[in-house]
């Protein structure tokens, strides 16, 4: 009894931690894109450092999201959303909220998606790990990014790929991950892929459980991550 | 790009974080928004709704103490506070699952997740407002039950291959449960999931099926959702229903325990948990549900004093005596200046007394309770009715049990379910004589002015016959025949004299007072067909 109720107190911390903490994401973040509106044209170092702090609020944002949905998964507390979307618009939203800042860095963000292409999840883990995706390919990518969509058998298929110099072996996995362990010493990008396969794995149908791969069939050999939904 | 603003739309905006406000009020104030109201609370926000229309609702979830936002919403559609041309827009924190664990028509138009860019926000916003043009016509028709109207739509959006066919489909079933066609319904339904196993169309069917009473086949769909979509609450409120109905009320509590366990904060969830486990006698489950509904519901528009006496009750079967004692006094607290709680707050506390054997002071409480009874009748439900009938019996105060019970049968003089359980009353109270004397004396009672009145209005007196009906219906306002009986003669006056936009609603009131009468529903469905061609064609 008193344990289930100290559970129950600290998720509620939490919730209330979290609240706060977006209020302030969402004023910085904000502020960020109102001085970039006002000052981007005049000093290329200056947009280079706002795009820059725009990148790090983005990764506060993108590892709580990760943080706090995995302890929610710990503790069997998280049920997916699951509804009907059109995925080419939330693809596009995903690219108005990254182009921008993407740009600063001479990164073009392009969406290839049929529009008449609809899926059953949840949208906010889906466009999650695909914010997270992004935000890791802004740190690798030569000088493109590209977020597509398209039907994989009885599936749904959403790749991200860029024209970095891919990923290192270590972080290549194949069809087989499903929730890979987390190697601290790799820094974040561990969790986040960990994020990624726990996030695909909640969606479940009868025709199966979701799934990520990585590889280096993006563009020009660059990384290609690829979540599959049933 | 093309021209895209806000002018014109009138917008509120709800968080409790003064800087979240203002910069939600900058953002829409660049996209020239002119008509910005703001609220601080969900108090404040009710006000605001309350006092005019908002095109469009920017709500946080978390608004620290009182309402949050899925009870601002809900409490806003409750009470008619929220047109479907509105866009309520949910600002959340974190993952939206568990506000989302309701009924879809408690759902807002969208979750906005923070932080958000300006680009998003007016992507989102543009998405809506498109939506809520290109459904101006269905919504129109929505809100006049018009039948007709709709299905043209639905099929013009079927022939069109429409982007919001699905929304018109999905609104196009719900206006045909709710009149009553089911047959229409489950043919929408059957064309929609051979394409595609859509969640709403599948509970439709099972609700259609539900509505037939075939509980087989609404298990067998309900099952399906279920399996498809694990996290489709809505599909274990009405498993647990049909497993109720087919008898086995144990597997309805297990479902419902299992659903509520996903969606804690969820009141009616709660409540139909509570309600089955203390019938099933299962005090613990029922004990911590009850207390579960009381906690979740504090700020919500579902909260019913029921609540805590079902919880009296509880603590009452389980010898509690002085924690029973505790919680009657919170119904006071919880419900000011609430006759109709107060009321029930007397007859719990002579229960509590009752069971503890003290009888003095549980036969004051409960001359208390008639006395206000008598002063209004209308102030006693029907479960309430059937305690006071009970306490007074069990304190020696047999005629008012009898007023009491007669007053419930006036009202109900046709629903046998409800009849048998006034025979056990009388009867528990050994006054099983006098009980079929008095049903039978209520019935001829209201057979006769039934049959006083259509003669009135055979004889052609239309006036004097709906006279008689809306006397009657002072008597016994929840009376399922009297209240149709009423609608039909305005409607029969109107259609003589012309339709009056209050005559028309006076009669909606009728007819919605007969709708959850079983014995009468055939009639019912008869008579708001008619209500929709007199509204169709007065409009």
């Amino acid at each position: 009894m008193s344990e289930s109720k100290s559970a129950l107190d600290f998720s509620l911390v939490l919730a209330s931690t979290v609240h706060d903490i977006k209020n302030s994401l969402s004023m910085l973040l904000n502020g960020l894109d109102e001085m970039s509106t006002q000052w981007q044209p005049q000093e290329e170092a200056c947009g280079a450092q706002l795009s820059r702090l725009r990148y790090e609020g983005r990764r506060i944002n993108d590892q709580l999201i990760q943080l706090l949905v995995l302890y929610r998964i710990g503790e069997q507390h998280y049920s997916p959303n699951m509804q009907e979307y059109a995925v080419s618009e939330c693809l596009e939203e995903c690219v108005l909220e990254h182009q921008d800042w993407l740009a600063l860095k001479g990164i073009a963000l392009s969406v290839d998606c049929d529009e008449s292409l609809h899926w059953c999840f949840d949208r906010e883990l889906v466009m999650g790990v695909v914010a997270t995706v992004i935000n890791n390919a802004y740190k690798h990518a030569r000088d493109s990014v590209c977020v597509s969509a398209r039907r994989d058998g009885d599936g749904l298929a959403i790749s991200v790929v860029d024209n970095g110099a891919g990923y290192p072996t270590p972080m290549l996995h194949g069809d087989d991950l499903q929730a890979p362990g987390i190697d601290l010493k790799s820094g974040g990008t561990g969790l986040g892929l960990h994020f990624a396969a726990a996030a695909a794995a909640l969606h479940r149908s009868r025709h199966g459980v979701g799934r990520i791969t990585t590889d280096n069939l993006g563009l020009d050999g660059g990384g290609r991550f690829t979540l599959y939904l049933p | 790009m093309k021209l895209w603003s806000l002018v014109g739309q009138r917008c509120l905006i709800v968080d409790d974080f003064p800087e979240m406000r203002s910069m939600l009020r900058n953002l829409l104030t660049s996209f020239s928004a002119q008509d910005l109201q703001q609220a601080r609370n969900g108090e404040e926000a009710m006000r605001a709704l309350a006092q005019q229309h908002y095109d469009i609702i920017f709500c946080d979830y978390n608004l620290g103490s009182g309402r949050d936002g899925q009870q601002i919403l809900e409490e806003a559609k409750q009470r008619g506070l929220l047109a479907l041309t509105s866009i309520f827009i949910m600002v959340t924190a974190e993952n939206t699952s568990a506000m989302v664990m309701g009924a879809i028509e408690y759902q807002p138009d969208d979750y906005l997740a923070k932080p958000f860019t300006k680009a998003v926000l007016q992507a989102r916003l543009t998405k809506l407002m498109e939506k809520k043009a290109a459904l101006a016509d269905v919504y129109r028709a929505v809100e006049k039950q018009d039948v007709e109207r709709l299905e043209q739509l639905g099929a013009e959006q079927a022939a069109s291959h429409g982007k919001h066919r699905h929304e018109v489909w999905r609104l196009q079933t719900e206006l045909l449960l709710s009149v009553g066609s089911l047959d229409a319904a489950e043919d929408l339904c059957a064309t929609v999931l051979a394409d595609r196993e859509v969640p709403w169309a599948l509970l439709a069917t099972a609700r259609a099926r539900y509505q037939r009473g075939d509980y087989g086949k609404a298990q067998h769909v309900l099952r399906r959702l279920i399996e498809v979509n694990p996290t489709h609450m809505a599909a274990y409120d009405w498993l647990a229903k049909v497993q109720d109905r087919l008898g086995e009320s144990a597997a309805a509590q297990s479902t419902l325990a299992k659903a509520v366990a996903r969606s804690p904060k969820s009141v009616l969830r709660q409540r139909s948990l509570a309600e089955i486990a203390a019938r099933n006698g299962d005090a613990e489950v029922a004990e911590r549900a009850y207390r579960q509904v009381i906690k979740v519901g504090e700020h919500s528009v579902w909260r019913r004093p029921a609540d805590y006496t079902g919880l009296v009750q509880v603590l009452v079967d389980k010898n509690e005596t002085a924690e029973a004692l505790k919680v009657v006094g919170e119904i006071g607290r919880a419900f000011r200046d609430d006759a109709q709680a107060a009321l029930q707050t007397l007859i719990a506390e002579a229960d509590v007394h009752l069971a503890g054997g003290a009888e003095r002071p549980a036969r004051e409480l409960v001359a208390q309770a008639v006395t206000m009874f008598e002063a209004e009748p209308a102030l006693l439900a029907v479960e309430v009715g059937m305690s006071l009938a009970h306490c007074c019996a069990a304190v020696g105060l047999v005629d008012a049990a009898d007023e009491v019970l007669k007053h419930i049968v006036r009202n109900h003089h046709e629903d046998e379910t409800l009849l048998a359980e006034v025979r056990g009353v009388y009867e528990a109270a050994g006054m099983q004589r006098r009980g079929g004397e008095s049903i039978k004396a209520v019935q001829g009672e209201v057979a006769e002015i039934n049959n006083q009145g259509v003669r009135l209005a055979q004889q052609g007196d239309v006036e004097q016959a709906a006279r008689l009906f809306m006397q009657a219906l002072e008597k016994m306002p929840n009376n399922a025949a009297v209240n149709l009986n009423a609608a039909q003669i305005l409607m029969l006056s109107m259609s003589e004299h012309g339709a009056t936009r209050a005559t028309l609603e006076q009669t909606r009131r009728y007819l919605d007072a007969a709708r959850d009468s079983p014995a009468h529903c055939e009639k019912q469905r008869k008579l708001s067909a008619m209500w929709r061609q007199l509204a169709a064609a007065a409009k």
